[in-house]
């Protein structure tokens, strides 16, 4: 009976546990992670391991983008890491419900943001 | 020991391959004939048909149904089946689990990467009052 108890503590600590690991230096991250993340250089050794985890997700599909999506890609990371879980959970559903919105009606809001950008800028 | 049916010989044996041959005709040669053994070979008969029902060995099936008590086949009687069975349900319960979380933190993936290079300003959809 004892293997069978032990079979059964790993595999629950198998399944129902996220991987669990130390916090990644950032000399061990490939190159294209490096250049995904170079943004957060200065801030990646003090990230939790949660964190890292994240950024690195994010980053595995920098490769796929577009030069003009790796330039805002790029811009705008250090801004998003620095926000909190709330309101990136905020932003994630914004995003979504926008989304989710017919494609022309999507356009006519594009249409105005960047006319009020263009307003603003000098 | 011989058993093959005796049949008068004043009675014509019709031919049992013939096509023509009724039912009837076999049902009346097989009772004739049965009536016609001796009390010997009726007893070496039913010796042998007991000597072969007591080698028979009779298998339960693990499980099988049943109708008086419904679906109690299906639950574990050894602790051995118990321990596969919680084994199992962990299983498919952690994976199921598991599978959820993994898919749920790839979609978060997804929408991250499309604010992050939409061409709409990432400000748009950040909320600055939570802060």
């Amino acid at each position: 009976m004892k293997p069978s108890i032990a079979a059964f503590a790993l595999l629950c600590i198998i399944n129902l546990s996220p991987a669990a690991a130390a916090p990644q230096p950032w000399h061990a991250l490939t190159p294209m992670q490096q250049q995904a993340l170079a943004p957060m250089v200065q801030q990646w050794a003090g990230l939790s391991e949660e964190q890292q985890r994240g950024l690195l997700a994010v980053a595995s599909h920098y490769p796929d983008l577009s030069p003009e999506e790796k330039q805002r890609f790029l811009g705008r990371l250090g801004a998003w890491s620095k926000l909190t879980p709330e309101q990136r959970q905020a932003a994630r559903e914004k995003y979504r419900a926008f989304s989710q919105v017919p494609e022309d009606k999507q356009e006519q809001v594009r249409q105005i943001v960047r006319e009020e950008q263009a307003k603003k800028a000098p | 020991m011989n058993i093959e049916p005796r049949l008068p010989h004043d009675r014509k044996s019709p031919n049992i391959d013939s096509p023509d041959i009724a039912p009837e005709q076999i049902a009346g040669l097989l009772t004739r004939s049965a009536e016609q053994l001796d009390s010997n070979t009726v007893a070496a008969l039913r010796r042998a048909r007991h000597t072969a029902l007591d080698r028979q060995n009779v298998h339960a099936p693990a499980f099988a149904l049943d109708a008086k008590h419904g679906f109690h086949w299906q639950l574990p009687h050894t602790p051995r089946q118990w321990v596969a069975t919680v084994l199992l349900l962990a299983v498919v319960v952690g994976s199921s689990g598991y599978w959820q979380h993994l898919r749920k933190h790839e979609m978060m993936t997804h929408l991250d990467v499309a604010i992050l290079t939409d061409d709409m300003p990432m400000e748009v959809f950040i909320d600055h009052r939570s802060e």
